[in-house]
């Protein structure tokens, strides 16, 4: 048995890593949050071994779930909700109607016993794929997940996750239940990359407490304690170091957030708080310097991008354009850590060279000269 | 091992409702001509190779079961238009490639197997167009569909194989098409994905080189000559060379042999089933042993299907592999004797074949009652056994015992006539055999004096045959070194010239009482 996950830091590799450990004489399948990634596990799969593995699957976890726990016991899950038969054609992208809408129940929302939660004309609810693979195994005798899961095992010997911290709620329960019944398993993902993008940024596992009082993120070092009573091996040492940002950047990250990050590459780069007005105006009008904004990227006219997005790219020079939070980042050290910290780690990450940095103060000076005017451009067409 | 496990056929051809499972190793398919066997090949056909999905419509009629269709017309609505639907199961090893894409409950009992399911009929979308033909009593075979689903729900994509399969039918003469499935095949399991695309690339790019370099001149300014690569497809120009000759041309029964030889090395072939449609086309009585013993040494790595009316292939291969198919319905001969069947392996009876197909047997211990039985039997009741459905099969030697064996395991009608070679012992042994039995009954002479049916016949019909039986004055006509007397002696050593004799004569014999029996009991 071999059930390890790999805890990284920025820019560490995490999916060459990943593509690095698969063995090509097993039967593996690799699961991945988008179909972007997946072509990057595929390219990266290639080039690692240099030809194309016959044993080794690539699927997101979506269509993981569709083909593999759902799809083949049709029959079992219509029986479960007293449907006669039911054969469906794939999984629908389109949201379930909410419990409620502005604070007054849905009328059109179905409870989580009916059918029609998970089922849209002949299709499923791509968003409730882990809630129904996880409702037909409690009330059946049937046990749906353990059925399917059994024959995975048959399938495949090595199960590989990447980008693991993305996962939350009925499909990280989903996940718990696969780690703890898997033969092999290996996970790649980093703790101060959750809740970075995506929809679905809080519950399970990172927000604990159950009163809006005592709610709260859970620490690094309880969410490694959360790993190892999954009976995972928590290995912190693989991707300590980054091959992406240049060690003065880490240096600066460590002292800040106290984010244990350190460089394994010969990339050089600095820290550069911009303080002249000149400058400023310079660097954002700089095309080849990417500015990383925290949001509404789309309504500024220098090359730029939203914190969250910038994720898993890497950029020669970067500028972040600070919020108001971190208005004295320069003299602060220590931040005490929330989740919020993961989004300008994530900003201040993209940098293979130098890392240009701006108060929220000093661009709020300049705002009005670099934001896109759609009034006027109307009135001219 | 990856093999086929069963198949379930509804409305094809004969079959309305026919189930028939497969075992890993040899499968020798038996049967009555127009008894479906061959349409079991192509079902395996239509599931795994996707036959028909790309030829027209009109297909379909020949493929509907004739009952099914008469169904619809004396009832003619939606419901009740002919459907054919295929499902055949595999076994398929852990490490077998893409082998999830063929696992679930997809299926008619709704189990977690691998398979496939095929369906014709018509498609849904089209309900309401076929109502005039309907009303005409017609079936609207443009609107029908096929669809090929895998057991997890997915369309079966032909791409990817659930295992290497490849048949070979020796039935149909010389064809284009037959030579290049064939070769096709056995280049497609041969080579990898990879290795046979490559292949195939280099090839056209190769054609299309050669061509240029001859530097004809151009038809005009702005035309020229070159190749329609797809005209040029390498698996469609292919074949197979045995000692540099092409396998087409080696007459068609070593073609066969070849084909069958390379398509069972599986280190060479990586097939996984192979079927073969009547081998013993075009083959001599060496070369068909010669493929026997191919089939013998391959057997323990792959699933060998066999459709045959060969009785060498019958006795020639282990018994407990034959399957007979009969109607709509095929039976297995399982758990024979591992002593039996090889008995019938070394024994090469040729009255198997005929033994395991016939409804009702009389087996008799040789030439003189298979040549007398059906006398008798035509003077007793006026009827031929033919007429009654009543094969008469002579054990030649092989003890009655080996075939009542057989017989037991199937639900057949079985008389035995025999001598009782004047032992007591054996006339208690049949009594009490017969005691236990209601579906196999033995008749012997009770009187151990009567030991031999000879003896019988010429104790109720003396005269009769002293008359009709010359002798040679003096010659003594000796029976294993014991005189009985001239006429009865010379009977005993020349069994056949005599029932022959009796058989074309115009006298009335008297017949043993327990022959009578015998024929009365198995009429029924």
């Amino acid at each position: 048995m071999d059930k390890r996950v790999i805890l990284a830091v920025a820019g560490a590799g995490k999916t060459y890593t990943l593509c690095k450990n698969v063995n090509k004489n097993k039967r593996n399948i690799i699961l991945a949050f988008t179909n972007q990634n997946i072509k990057n596990i595929i390219k990266e799969l290639n080039e690692n071994h240099n030809e194309i593995l016959e044993n080794t699957y690539v699927y997101t976890f979506d269509s993981f779930k569709y083909n593999f726990f759902i799809r083949p016991y049709e029959p079992i899950i219509a029986k479960h909700f007293g449907i006669k038969s039911f054969e469906s054609k794939g999984v629908s992208l389109i949201e379930p109607p909410p419990k409620l809408i502005n604070n007054f129940p849905n009328k059109n929302y179905k409870d989580n016993s009916e059918f029609e939660h998970y089922v849209i004309k002949d299709k499923y609810y791509c968003a409730n794929l882990s809630e129904l693979i996880l409702k037909v195994k409690e009330r059946s005798e049937y046990n749906l997940f353990d059925t399917a899961m059994k024959n995975i095992n048959n399938f495949f010997e090595y199960i590989y996750i990447d980008e693991f911290q993305d996962f939350r709620q009925h499909d990280y329960e989903l996940i718990e239940k696969i780690i703890k019944k898997s033969n092999n398993i290996i996970l790649v993902g980093d703790y101060f990359q959750h809740s970075v993008n995506g929809k679905n940024n809080t519950g399970k596992p990172f927000k604990v407490g159950n009163t809006k009082k005592t709610q709260r993120i859970i620490t690094y070092e309880e969410y490694i304690a959360l790993l190892k009573d999954l009976k995972l091996k928590v290995d912190t040492k693989t991707l300590q170091k980054t091959r992406r940002c240049p060690e003065n950047i880490c240096q600066f990250i460590r002292k800040k957030f106290n984010i244990e990050i350190y460089a394994d590459n010969d990339n050089k780069g600095n820290v550069i708080f911009l303080e002249n007005n000149d400058k400023i105006k310079e660097i954002i009008e700089n095309d080849k310097i990417i500015k990383l904004v925290e949001s509404e990227s789309k309504n500024y006219k220098f090359n730029c991008i939203n914190w969250g997005y910038s994720k898993g790219d890497t950029y020669s020079d970067i500028c972040v354009i600070l919020t108001g939070r971190y208005e004295n980042l320069k003299e602060e050290n220590n931040i005490q850590y929330n989740s919020s910290i993961n989004k300008i780690y994530v900003a201040l990450t993209r940098t293979k060279g130098n890392l240009y940095i701006i108060q929220k103060s000093k661009f709020d000076c300049i705002k009005p000269n670099y934001k896109k005017e759609y009034r006027k451009l109307k009135n001219e067409k | 091992m990856n093999y086929i496990k069963n198949l379930t056929i509804q409305g094809l051809k004969k079959f309305e409702n026919f189930y028939i499972e497969f075992d890993k190793n040899v499968n020798i398919i038996i049967g009555e001509n127009e008894s479906g066997k061959s349409t079991i090949l192509e079902a395996i056909n239509i599931c795994i190779n996707q036959l028909y999905k790309n030829v027209d419509k009109s297909i379909i009629k020949d493929l509907l079961n004739i009952n099914n269709v008469k169904k619809f017309k004396e009832n003619p609505s939606i419901e009740s238009l002919p459907k054919i639907e295929i499902e055949i199961e595999f076994n398929l090893d852990n490490d077998s490639k893409n082998n999830f894409l063929f696992y679930g409950m997809h299926n008619n009992d709704e189990s977690e197997k691998y398979g496939i399911k095929y369906i014709c009929e018509l498609n849904k979308e089209f309900e309401q167009d076929v109502f005039e033909f309907i009303q005409e009593k017609k079936i609207p075979y443009e609107y029908y569909e096929m669809k090929w689903t895998t057991f997890q729900g997915s369309s079966f994509n032909i791409l990817k194989q659930p295992l290497n399969y490849l048949t070979i039918d020796n039935s149909i003469t010389t064809q284009y098409n037959t030579y290049n499935y064939y070769n096709k095949s056995v280049f497609k399991s041969r080579y990898n994905g990879t290795k046979m695309i490559k292949a195939k690339n280099d090839f056209r790019i190769n054609i299309e080189d050669i061509f240029s370099n001859l530097n004809l001149e151009k038809i005009s300014e702005t035309q020229k000559f070159g190749i329609d690569t797809k005209k040029v497809i390498l698996e469609n120009i292919i074949s197979i060379l045995d000692n540099d000759v092409l396998l087409e041309n080696k007459g068609k029964g070593m073609e066969n042999l070849l084909k069958t030889q390379i398509a069972l090395d599986r280190a060479k072939s990586k097939l996984d089933v192979v079927s073969i449609e009547e081998p013993e086309n075009h083959l001599s009585y060496i070369n068909l042993r010669k493929m026997l013993k191919n089939i013998e040494n391959y057997k323990e790595d792959k699933q060998i299907i066999i459709t045959t009316h060969s009785s060498l292939i019958v006795s020639g291969l282990n018994i407990n592999n034959i399957i007979w198919v009969n109607k709509n319905e095929s039976k297995k001969l399982k758990d024979v004797d591992k002593d039996i069947a090889e008995f019938f392996i070394k024994s090469d009876n040729n009255n198997l074949l005929q033994f395991l197909l016939a409804k009702r047997v009389i087996l008799v211990e040789g030439a003189t009652e298979y040549i007398l039985v059906p006398k008798i039997f035509k003077e007793m009741f006026n009827e031929t056994v033919e007429e009654n459905e009543i094969d008469i099969i002579s054990c030649n030697g092989v003890k009655y015992k080996n075939f009542i064996h057989i017989a037991e395991l199937m639900d057949k009608k079985i008389c035995v006539i025999t001598d009782n070679d004047n032992s007591q012992e054996k006339i208690n042994e049949i009594n009490s055999y017969n005691k236990q039995h209601c579906n196999i009954k033995i008749f012997v002479d009770n009187n151990i004096l009567n030991w031999t049916w000879e003896i019988c016949f010429y104790n109720l019909n003396s005269n009769k045959l002293n008359d009709l039986i010359d002798v040679k004055e003096n010659a003594k006509y000796l029976y294993k070194e014991k005189d009985y007397g001239q006429i009865l002696g010379k009977m005993l050593n020349n069994k056949a010239e005599i029932a022959y004799k009796i058989c074309m004569s115009n006298e009335k014999f008297k017949y043993p009482l327990y022959v009578k029996e015998a024929l009365k009991w198995i009429k029924g």
